[in-house]
């Protein structure tokens, strides 16, 4: 039988460190030669205005192999987060954390989170010695968000550090095969993490309980404090949205008191085996989002109550909804693992505003414009939930097969989008536009209140013209689209000067 | 006026098997059916059910290794019922991990050799190739559905017997002597990426069994995308105690110019794949992922 590895005492060592006194890994003349090489690669990149960043990382590996762990051993702490939703947003409030505490932390964007592209983001912040640029005298902090499948390519190189994962959903079979298998992965990759790292992972997510249960890393926990309020949480509400999720040890589905997002929730193995423990770290959601027309041009703000069980604080971002409040425990949870109390970390945090595509505000024409990242059955049917709190006039999904988006789309159709479309304007996107528009109309059939206009505008520019084009000054428009449609309508956005420019 | 028509569809382990857009199938069959006016029940059996309700059609969808060896199991109990149903003409769509777990015999990525109920004439190895056959299939569907659709008519030359779909599996399946692949590949890899042969199609009354059986790797999902194939099933549920299979066409302008695109651009990226030989695919495409180009 798995027994669950108990949380660590509250006053656990935090898991920075200070300069190591151990050299770093040498590498002669290579070791400024391939930062050379790779920052000469990634100026004549930048310079193509090609924004890939897997090149300059790799040019470096090829002129001494060590630049990961040498560049990586003089950072003054890390922090990786890994998992299927709420990477980028989670990374970006760790980072926020940091920043008020140890000036601005290394960290990789959303785009970059295979090796190479990492190795790349520390060879940019590196001189041309081959050694990292200090902050203010002192060596720097790193939050890197790391491809489900990279994790096993980063961690045995990385030093001390702490593992946050977010949460672990169905996502892209054609690129990440079963989920299953990523925790698989995942549980071979844990125990090649450097002594005295730590796993800060969400306890209401089964998969992650049972990669912890298996791992012999000290743990510390979020989650929300009980069922969710203001939707249907009952043991039977994910529907087809939901993966089913076995037991490890007996191949037993899970049983549930309660669901949140998708299989998250209070499960139990009917044997036994596993059950969900009491998380470290909880969150309550007191306000989803204040209602987007009561402060006209300020982006809504949530209400957070979180808890260690000592502390309790009361976090405000601009992150509407539930899964964004599992983000800002993860963070506040990756923080405290780093040494800093829920207070300073909430107050950093205040106000923070969604990293670019994801729930991003902005201005076109007078309308209001809110991008959302859409990449998987269930971000599909949390944007659904998202309906009440920003009220939107018109809606258009953005749907792309590309490589990064998942060539296949079959998940469209196992996600309840009835609310997000019911009654609405809707105009469709992207390369597969044709199947969402076939989605929405075997749907019309049997549903009470079908969407008030269904088109289709092939382009992503041609969609994004329809929308404004439909809609009034004043009006809101909600965006959903997949990872490359949504690069593609920012990109759009951005030339017209509606959107500012991506960080880095 | 006649009474009206009715179909009852069970939709096996739905707990389980829900990945790939299952939803959808079930949906197409229900939308495509009650706009002929046909009644539709549908009858979720979730695991653990004792007794398999009275079915015209029934549907098993996909899922991962660990779900498969549940079903597995549950259908050595449930396998001799869904087969008395078939021999009494029901029909029986099996869609990837559920085209596998009906075949004679499965062994799964692991090793293990689970219990099938040899509802399908196949045997799928899944430890035999380690590479995953993923990918977007066109393929051209055995005429024999349609002729048998259409009351040995002969296939009506408006049915588009082109499929699209997407497969994932990591099994290789062989299909019985004698046994008739669903469809026959254009693009993709199929059964087992060697013979072109997708699925397994049996007709009524094949193998002493009364009922229509597909099995398929195709989802994406399969149903909607290819709605001759959708009618194929609702008319042989209704053949099913001698109920009229007629179907009257519906509006599928819009499903068919989809479908067509589909085909459309699933040939020409193979079109633009073939401008180079396949050593210099060796070299090119780890470089353009490089630079992400």
């Amino acid at each position: 039988m798995a027994t669950p590895s108990a949380p660590p005492p509250k006053d656990a060592t935090p898991a920075t460190r200070p300069r190591r006194t151990d050299a770093p890994p040498r590498g002669g003349i290579r070791q400024p030669a391939a930062v050379a090489a790779a920052r000469i690669t990634s100026g004549l990149t930048r310079l193509a205005r090609h924004r890939g960043t897997a090149l300059p990382g790799f040019v470096a590996e090829r002129v001494w192999p060590a630049t990961f762990a040498s560049l990586a051993s003089q950072l003054r702490s890390s922090a990786l987060v890994v998992g299927t939703n709420g990477k980028t947003t989670t990374a970006d409030l760790i980072a926020a954390i940091l920043r008020g505490a140890h000036g601005r932390p290394i960290a990789n964007r959303s785009g970059s989170n295979m090796r190479q592209g990492i190795v790349t983001t520390l060879v940019r912040a590196s001189d041309l010695r081959g050694r990292l640029r200090l902050a203010g005298g002192e060596a720097r902090d790193a939050v890197f968000e790391v491809d489900e499948l990279a994790l096993e390519q980063i961690l045995p190189e990385l030093g001390r550090t702490v593992i946050v994962a977010t949460n672990l959903f169905r996502d892209q079979l054609d690129r990440y095969g079963e989920a299953d298998s990523i925790v698989d992965r995942w549980a071979a990759a844990l125990p090649t993490a450097a002594d005295g790292s730590l796993l800060v992972y969400c306890a209401d997510d089964p998969r992650l309980a049972m990669l912890a249960a298996e791992s012999t890393l000290p743990t510390l926990t979020f989650g929300l404090a009980g069922p969710p309020s203001g939707r249907d949480s009952g043991p039977e509400s994910a529907g087809m949205a939901a993966d089913p999720v076995a037991c490890r040890v007996c191949g037993r589905q899970l049983e549930y008191e309660w669901r949140s997002v998708g299989h998250l929730g209070a499960f139990a193995c009917p044997e036994g085996h596993i059950r969900r423990l009491a998380p470290d770290v909880t969150v309550e959601v007191l306000t989803p989002a204040t209602r987007a027309d009561e402060p006209s041009a300020t982006i809504p703000r949530a209400s957070l109550r979180i808890s260690d069980g000592v502390e309790t604080v009361i976090a405000r971002p601009s992150l509407p909804g539930l899964t964004n409040a599992y983000n800002v425990a993860a963070a506040l949870t990756a923080a405290r693992a780093l040494g800093h109390d829920l207070a300073s970390s909430a107050a950093a945090i205040d106000g923070s505003v969604a990293p670019f595509g994801r729930f991003e505000w902005m201005e076109i024409e007078g309308r209001r414009l809110i991008l959302v990242l859409v990449k998987n059955t269930i971000s599909l049917a949390e944007t659904s939930h998202l309906i009440p709190l920003v009220q939107p006039d018109l809606v258009l999904l953005a749907l792309n097969d590309a490589p990064a988006d998942g060539r296949d789309v079959s998940w469209i159709w196992d996600a309840p989008i009835v609310e997000l479309v019911a009654g609405r304007t809707v105009v469709l996107c992207g390369s597969r536009a044709d199947d969402l528009q076939l989605r929405l109309k075997y749907d019309a059939a049997v549903v009470a209140r079908p969407p008030r206009s269904v088109e289709a505008a092939g382009s992503l520019a041609a969609g994004l013209d329809r929308a404004v084009a439909g809609t009034r000054p004043g009006q809101t428009i909600l965006a959903g689209a997949t990872y490359t449609a949504m690069m593609g309508l920012r990109t759009i956005a951005q030339r017209r000067g509606v959107a500012p420019p991506p960080p880095h | 006026m006649a009474t009206p028509r009715r179909i009852r569809i069970v939709h096996l382990f739905p707990d389980l098997l829900r990945f790939y857009g299952d939803g959808g199938n079930v949906g197409t069959l229900t939308r495509r059916a009650t706009a002929r006016s046909i009644e539709v029940e549908v009858l979720p059996v979730p695991v653990g059910t004792e007794r398999l309700p009275a079915a015209d059609l029934i549907f098993v969808g996909g899922g991962q290794d660990r779900e498969q060896v549940t079903v597995a199991h549950e259908l050595e109990r449930l396998g001799p019922q869904v087969r008395d149903q078939v021999a009494d003409g029901a029909a029986l769509l099996g869609v990837c991990g559920g085209y596998q777990n009906l075949g004679i015999s499965y062994r799964t990525s692991l090793g293990a050799e689970l219990p099938c109920p040899g509802l399908l004439p196949v045997t799928t190895d899944g430890s035999a190739g380690s590479r995953r056959l993923v990918g977007s299939v066109l393929a051209e569907v055995d005429a024999a559905l349609f002729r048998d659709a259409a009351g040995d008519a002969g296939p009506s030359p408006a049915i588009d017997r082109s499929v699209i779909g997407f497969e994932n599996h990591a099994g290789r399946t062989e299909l019985e002597p004698g046994a008739r692949p669903f469809a026959r590949i254009e693009i993709g890899h199929g059964n087992n990426d060697r013979d072109g042969g997708e699925g397994v199609l049996l007709l009524p009354g094949e193998g002493g069994l009364r009922g229509l059986r597909i099995g398929t790797y195709l989802h994406g999902p399969l149903l909607p995308r290819n709605p001759p194939i959708a009618d194929a099933l609702i008319a042989a549920a209704l053949a099913r105690g001698g109920r009229s299979p007629e179907l009257a066409p519906l509006d599928d302008d819009l499903d068919r110019a989809a479908h067509d695109a589909a085909c459309a651009r699933l040939r020409a990226s193979v079109r633009a794949d073939d401008r180079w030989p396949g050593w210099a695919h060796r070299v090119v495409d780890p470089v353009r992922s490089l630079i992400g180009y």
